[in-house]
């Protein structure tokens, strides 16, 4: 019996999505967040090391 | 639906494995290629994560995919034009005799589609939803029926008016031009002759 795991791929309709797909998608959402993740970091880290320099050269003065 | 507009993912990936074979229908459709109808639905469920806060619910969610997904494959598509490379063999004539790279073919196909273009933007509303639905997203009269609110008769009979008011615009361009088909467009006498239950 042919099922979606075991009908090669060519054998379907074109417009047919291809099993694979839903993964594929969530693969580059993870990416996204992943990315999302780093700049949120970044921006955070950055905003953190300004307000330490700034709070310091208050404090020498 | 809302708690994927919160920030939910696992809402999300249902909504994606809810709607992800008629999204790719549409981009095989739009695209005429398996790998680049891959792409571009994964390109319009990335882009539809950005920007799930901002969906109003105004439309549903299909719908609202199907939009982005066009706006995908135009955007996917005009890349890879640019970007086409092809390697000539020694016996490709040096002169490109395929049509759709006639200059002149492409040019009459250009003018047709601005026309094509031009014309549905005229369209009312109403009818205008009809003829993007069936001919850009080919969705099947039924849904239409659903995606509108209206019966299946009542969508048969929207598109039948839409196509006809098309053929004639698009018989005065030819005829007359743009300026006299555009005046053809304005009047929409539908309205005046609607019946109730074509809402």
């Amino acid at each position: 019996m042919i099922n979606d795991a075991t009908r090669p791929f060519d054998h379907r309709p074109p417009a047919e999505a291809p099993p694979t797909l839903v993964w594929k998608v969530m693969a580059r959402l993870d990416q996204y967040d992943r990315r999302r993740q780093l700049v949120r970091r970044f921006l955070a880290a950055t905003t953190l090391a300004v307000i330490t320099v700034l709070f310091r050269r208050r404090v020498r003065r | 639906m809302e708690a994927a507009r919160r920030g939910d993912r696992d809402a999300f990936n249902e909504l994606v494995r809810a709607t992800y074979r008629a999204i790719y229908a549409l981009a095989y459709r739009l695209t005429g290629n398996r790998d680049d109808a891959a792409d571009v639905v994964q390109d319009a469920y990335v882009r539809a994560y950005r920007a799930i806060r901002r969906f109003r619910g105004d439309s549903s969610f299909s719908t609202w995919m199907y939009r982005i997904t066009s706006n995908c494959a135009s955007t996917h598509l005009s890349r890879r034009t640019r970007q086409r490379t092809e390697e000539l063999s020694d016996d490709v004539p040096i002169v490109d005799l395929r049509p759709e790279q006639d200059p002149s073919l492409r040019a009459e196909a250009a003018v047709l589609r601005h026309h094509i273009d031009r014309a549905i933007r005229a369209l009312p509303e109403r009818l205008r939803q009809v003829v993007v639905l069936r001919d850009l997203h080919d969705l099947s009269h039924s849904e239409i029926a659903a995606e509108l609110g209206i019966t299946t008769s009542a969508a048969k009979v929207r598109l039948h008016r839409a196509r006809q008011r098309l053929r004639t615009v698009l018989q005065r361009t030819a005829e007359f031009g743009a300026d006299q088909a555009d005046q053809a467009a304005l009047p929409d006498p539908d309205n005046k002759t609607r019946r109730p239950r074509d809402q």
